[in-house]
């Protein structure tokens, strides 16, 4: 679903990934975790083609982002970050705006409004995006970011704001998408309380490079171990 | 990019979907859209007035020039067609890249699409620039507006040209452009990067790029009405502009409080900070700006030989009035009826000119801002 080969960003002098190789496959949530200023934004950035990128080769479904940018975004649902949304809109012109501009079929505008219904934006719709909070913001920016529910799902830090009934209608929500096994979710995280269930793998990234991989086998021993926590271990992972 | 099948450039249904929202609000708001064309319809008269000022022999000796250096014009309208175009898309192609669109797919012909857009948009501009000057020169004289349109249609054609050749912006240059430049720190003039505080470090950056740019215009339409000023014994060309002035500045002023709110709630992550904080991170630089153009304008009466006691008195107004611009920015920072505030200020302000006292209007906006701030304390008292 997503490969990653030796990929090299660099902003101005600083090297922010380093030959990074990286894989995520069709069926796993993976929780991306990393200190503050690792470059999790910025390998999100890459991936979406929003950062030059210094070398490396970056696949998403197989399309090589240097050469079929488009049809690589295409594959790509990213949910917006609350800052990047236009106040003078209001929530319900803003999910049309972004289903009109893909041409997507009424029934994705539904399942849109169903989405956000679960995360209980439905009450704020007519509200203009200007006058919401950060949460509703960001519950915004990932209704619209996942209209049309592409294959491979970016979620930079997404739960960040959301009240807690809704952060956990999301992660209901996420974790339903990943038991179907169409698709690959990955969410850049501080909270590491999803790995304690929810994750099936998590990934550190220090020093520009996915320094440790927890896969669904490692977590589980952890999981199972009662000696063990599971943040502890991450937490270790990341120093 | 690849191709596909015609889709709308979100940008342009972005663009759209706001023209109607401003529209609607516009309309919703009709005593301040009545104000504002009100206002802009008396400094373009203004505008006109000190036009038809101008000595005709000098347009006539302009117009010479013009005939006689057509090729010359024509080739600096070809050179700056070609720039201008190429700058407006590589800012539209940021203005995307900085968007809620960024990571979506762009085919060619959708970009294609956008980019025909605006160039469209461009030649209509060049088009009306040329039309305006036409007009103002056969306010004067047909016969030299003829003569200059006849002289200029090259000029125009070139340009026009230059904007349908001109290259498009480079997305994969402007990116690797963007991405080195991200690190480094902000380039701030060297006077105002030592106003950075550490409560708000990026503030000054922010303010540099959109509010003093804002503002400076706001300042500088107002600033136009100054000329009128040549004739400082004729009564009516000195009250008629300060009005106005007065007017502009205050609109201004409003309009500035009003966006000022908004946005930096917007920057700062719709969590404004206290009013402490925020006082300390804009004061410096509204202070030097504040002190700046009324020194200018004081200046400016001055070479103009208004009366000493007159350059002082807009010098000090503007001072308030910027004044009153911040304590707005502070007062409305969390109101959510911000709208219903400004447009209360603009009816009273209304009603003030039509009363003739436009030199009170600062000093009634004050007594307005002070009533609006007691009962701002005393509602978040109560609650």
């Amino acid at each position: 679903m997503l490969e990653i080969e030796d990929l090299v960003v660099r902003r101005g002098d600083r090297l922010v990934l380093d030959r990074l190789h990286w894989r995520v496959e069709r069926g796993e949530w993976v929780g991306l975790i990393g200190a503050n200023g690792t470059g999790k934004s910025t390998l999100f950035a890459a991936i979406s083609g929003l950062v030059a990128l210094r070398s490396g080769r970056v696949r998403v479904c197989g399309q090589d982002l240097a050469t079929e940018l488009n049809r690589a975004r295409a594959s790509c649902a990213v949910a917006i970050a609350p800052e990047r949304l236009p106040d003078g809109l209001s929530v319900r012109q803003f999910i049309e705006l972004v289903h009109a501009s893909r041409a997507l079929p009424t029934a994705a505008l539904a399942q849109s409004l169903e989405l956000a219904e679960t995360l209980g934006l439905t009450p704020w719709i007519d509200a203009g995006i200007g006058a919401c909070s950060l949460g509703t913001r960001q519950k915004l920016g990932i209704v619209a970011g996942l209209a049309g529910r592409a294959p491979l799902w970016l979620l930079d830090e997404s739960l960040n704001g959301l009240d807690p009934v809704s952060a956990f209608a999301f992660k209901q929500f996420l974790a339903a998408q990943q038991r179907r096994g169409d698709t690959a979710i990955v969410l850049a995280t501080h909270g590491l309380e999803l790995a304690e269930r929810l994750l099936t793998r998590v990934c550190v990234l220090r020093d520009g490079r996915i320094s440790d991989d927890f896969t669904t086998a490692r977590l589980d021993a952890v999981r199972a171990d009662p000696t063990q926590s599971v943040e502890a271990t991450l937490v270790a992972a990341m120093r | 990019m690849g191709s596909m099948p015609a889709l709308p450039h979100p940008l342009t249904l972005e663009d759209q979907m706001l023209a109607r929202n401003r529209g609607r609000l516009r309309r919703e708001l009709w005593g301040q859209s009545l104000f504002v064309a009100v206002a802009y319809a008396a400094l373009a008269m203004l505008g006109s007035l000190l036009w038809l000022r101008v000595d005709p022999a000098q347009l006539g000796r302009v117009s010479t020039m013009i005939e006689r250096h057509q090729v010359a014009l024509a080739v600096l309208a070809l050179l700056a067609g070609v720039a201008a175009t190429h700058a407006r898309l590589v800012a539209d192609a940021r203005r995307h890249l900085a968007s809620s669109h960024a990571a979506l797919p762009i085919w060619r012909d959708v970009q294609a699409a956008r980019d025909r857009r605006l160039r469209a948009r461009l030649m209509f501009g060049a088009w009306l620039g040329f039309a305006v000057a036409i007009l103002l020169l056969a306010l004067h004289d047909r016969g030299v507006a003829w003569r200059c349109a006849g002289a200029l249609r090259w000029s125009l054609a070139a340009a026009f040209l230059a904007i349908v050749f001109a290259p498009g912006a480079n997305v994969r240059a402007v990116l690797a452009l963007d991405t080195a430049r991200r690190a480094r720190p902000a380039s701030l003039p060297r006077w105002l990067a030592r106003m950075q505080r550490p409560l708000l470090p990026h503030l000054p950056q922010w303010w540099w790029q959109r509010s003093a740019s804002l503002w400076l215009r706001g300042r500088a339409a107002a600033s136009l009405a100054i000329g009128l000023l040549l004739a400082p014994t004729d009564a009516a060309a000195i009250l008629v502009p300060i009005s106005v002035l007065m007017l502009m500045a205050l609109l201004n002023a409003l309009d500035v409080a009003h966006r000022l709110g908004s946005e930096v709630e917007s920057a700062l992550a719709q969590r404004p900070p206290s009013a402490r904080v925020l006082l300390l991170a804009l004061r410096p630089l509204h202070a030097a700006l504040s002190l700046a153009t009324a020194a200018f304008l004081a200046l400016l009466l001055q070479l103009l030989q208004a009366p000493t006691a007159l350059a002082m008195l807009v010098a000090a107004a503007l001072l308030l009035l910027s004044a009153i611009d911040l304590r707005l920015a502070l007062l409305l920072r969390r109101e959510p009826h911000r709208l219903t505030l400004v447009r209360t200020q603009v009816l009273l302000v209304l009603a003030a000119t039509a009363g003739a006292m436009p030199l009170l209007l600062p000093l009634l906006a004050l007594a307005l801002l002070i009533a609006c701030e007691r009962r701002l304390r005393a509602e978040s008292a109560h609650a």
